[in-house]
């Protein structure tokens, strides 16, 4: 499965469209992490974030199978996100391509669509919480076994500002993804 | 007596200056000083091999003044960050880290710069290579700024540690990367004059003291500095974004520079793959060893094309490509056409024909094209017997001016009461079309004309077979 593959396929399980880079470039590192794949993600200012994802993503739109409407969100939130936000549909051109490919890898589209279902099942967070909660994710892996302390702590260390309320939502959310356990 | 021993034993103090051990005369910023650690630092070999790469690659074949190298570039961008960082109240540690890490950002560059970073991508060692949050050249200033001897004696490891975190992809001081790497960076600040300088030409100026005038560093409630704009700059920044688009379209992605540029992969690629030549191999196959680095820093532009078009390569498939270059014989455009006007199954695969997973399919797809432009143009004498190597087709993407304005991550804020983004509150970039991002392809042949009439002809013959050929082998 290709980049732009895991992206259609992500667009069209979340009912077509995405709303703003930031919640795009989460939902696709949930996916990728559920999928086993290594969508070039790393640590950046405002969590895990992936060139390749926004490359791809801008690629798509190059196409033409995927249009771009940039909307003030009319906030400015304490975690520095964006204050635009930047809402990305599949087009009709874009849905021809993404039908071919879904009857050429069935087998793809169906593990991106329950990813994607998954995602939405453990809770519907906002941009936001789902950053926080791929910034929680993204330390755990590090460290294997952390408190929520010790995980505002790590925040920290790369520059993240969380607090233990917004880390303790996040790791719900994980263990609903069961992506996390409590562990002794 | 008394006076003398109550001033000896009184402690004095002083302001301690920057040491501003060296003074060069620069044509875009006129003065750039330099303190005693960043001229240790210009002075070692690896900052000094700066001078043998151009900063704009082969755009001296149409803009004969863009001879300046990525030695003055760095050099600027490094006084550019030291102004911004007055500017932005950073305190003396962090304008020490933004001048260094200035300084320091393009050292890993190879021979052509990005043409170098396509092959390296091609042909390194990617098994033993950390994963991939770095493009190639980024990895490799990384690993010389911790591992070149010269750089070590002049900067601390802790130091040297810091300017890698502060260049890298990853996390840190949101104000500092504004700085190193955001829509209004310092690099981007000094290239724009630097590159309008020696195109001779106007697109990319700008008003930068006014641009600096109206930057401010404002914390948001959690603490975090960012780097904002003033309402009243919002002018100023139109300038700097549409100077950057303009640049990138007029000289950047000038139709000779992309040919050129694609020349000379494919000069390498040709001599890797046909011609055998174990020295262009070894210059791109990268294996993470500071002793490869050490290799490949000893390559300049000029080194890689004298020594490629040399006699010695003489009837080489690359030597045809690199003596085409070095005499300004080019290949021509013989098609081009957006990609977006090709049917929506085919886009995806031409737009990503050029990606070396796609070799396969580019070469098959080039040989029907060189049997079909043959057909209606003359080709020149190619060695080899087999003229196809020389037919590329290229595919490849333009951002949209509103792209410009931001990058990857980052958009640039107005510092209203809450912030908004520098497109909503510009009246000129508010109305412009997001959609005007377009990918292309283009086919380049080694013809010639001998009129221009024979050319629009010839172009307008091939028009529709290729782009037939090209929609076919894409499905």
């Amino acid at each position: 499965m290709t980049i732009n593959d895991a992206l259609l396929f992500t667009y069209d399980a979340a009912g077509g469209s995405i709303q703003g880079k930031t919640n795009l470039q989460k939902k696709m590192y949930f996916v990728a992490v559920m999928l086993g794949k290594d969508f070039g993600y790393g640590a950046h200012y405002y969590g895990p974030y992936s060139a390749t994802v926004a490359a791809a993503n801008q690629e798509l739109k190059s196409l033409g199978y995927l249009s771009e409407l940039t909307a003030s969100a009319g906030s400015y939130n304490s975690s520095g996100f964006e204050i635009a936000r930047h809402d990305f549909q599949l087009t009709a051109d874009g849905r021809a391509v993404l039908n071919s490919k879904k009857a050429r890898s069935t087998e793809d589209w169906t593990r991106v669509e329950k990813a994607v279902k998954r995602l939405s099942q453990a809770g519907d967070l906002n941009y936001v919480e789902l950053s926080i909660a791929a910034k929680a994710y993204f330390l755990l892996k590090q460290a294997t076994k952390a408190s929520d302390s010790e995980l505002v702590k790590q925040a920290g260390k790369f520059g993240w500002t969380v607090t233990e309320d917004e880390i303790r939502k996040a790791v719900e959310f994980l263990i609903a993804l069961e992506l996390a356990k409590a562990v002794e | 007596m008394e006076v003398r021993n109550k001033i000896s034993s009184e402690r004095f103090f002083a302001i301690i200056a920057v040491a501003e051990s060296r003074t060069i005369r620069d044509p875009i910023h006129r003065f750039i000083k330099l303190n005693e650690q960043e001229t240790e630092i210009i002075d070692s070999e690896a900052f000094q091999r700066l001078r043998h790469l151009r900063q704009l690659a082969f755009a001296y074949l149409v803009y004969p003044g863009a001879t300046h190298t990525r030695f003055e570039h760095s050099l600027g961008v490094c006084h550019v960050a030291g102004l911004l960082a007055r500017k932005l109240g950073f305190d003396e540690d962090q304008t020490k880290l933004v001048r260094l890490a200035a300084l320091l950002h393009d050292l890993g560059h190879g021979p052509f710069s990005h043409v170098s970073e396509e092959a390296l991508e091609r042909y390194s060692d990617h098994g033993k290579l950390p994963p991939k949050t770095h493009k190639i050249h980024e990895l490799i200033t990384t690993i010389l700024i911790r591992e070149d001897p010269q750089i070590a004696r002049s900067l601390a490891q802790n130091d040297r540690e810091k300017i890698v975190n502060a260049l890298g992809p990853g996390h840190g001081e949101p104000i500092l990367k504004h700085v190193l790497s955001g829509p209004l960076d310092a690099d981007k600040q000094d290239y724009l004059l630097r590159d309008s300088y020696y195109c001779g030409v106007q697109y990319g100026m700008f008003d930068l003291p006014q641009l600096h005038e109206v930057l401010c560093n404002i914390a948001d409630p959690a603490g975090d500095r960012t780097l904002m704009i003033q309402p009243d700059g919002i002018h100023t920044l139109e300038q700097f974004v549409l100077a950057k688009y303009y640049i990138t379209t007029q000289v950047v992605r000038h139709r000779i520079r992309l040919i050129t540029d694609q020349m000379l992969i494919r000069a390498i690629i040709l001599g890797i793959e046909q011609d055998k030549i174990d020295e262009i191999r070894a210059l791109y196959a990268f294996d993470g060893s500071f002793d490869f680095i050490k290799r490949y820093a000893a390559w300049g532009d000029t080194r890689l094309l004298q020594t490629f078009s040399s006699e010695q390569f003489e009837g080489r498939l690359s030597h045809f490509l690199f003596i085409g270059l070095l005499r300004r014989r080019l290949l021509k455009l013989v098609f081009r056409k957006p990609v977006i006007q090709f049917a929506p199954e085919a886009r995806e695969a031409l737009s990503a024909i050029s990606k070396p997973k796609n070799a396969d399919k580019r070469r098959r797809v080039e040989m029907l094209l060189c049997d079909e432009i043959q057909k209606h143009a003359r080709f020149l004498t190619t060695p080899g017997g087999d003229p196809s190597h020389f037919v590329i087709v290229h595919g490849y993407t333009l951002k949209s001016v509103k792209e410009e304005a931001r990058n990857d991550e980052a958009s640039i804020l107005v510092n209203e009461t809450p912030p908004i983004l520098f497109e909503s509150a510009s009246a000129l970039f508010n109305s412009i079309n997001e959609k005007l991002s377009e990918a292309f392809v283009e086919v380049y042949a080694p013809v010639e004309y001998q009129t221009p009439a024979e050319r629009r002809n010839v172009k307008n013959k091939l028009s529709v077979p290729i782009a037939t050929i090209l929609e076919g082998a894409s499905q």
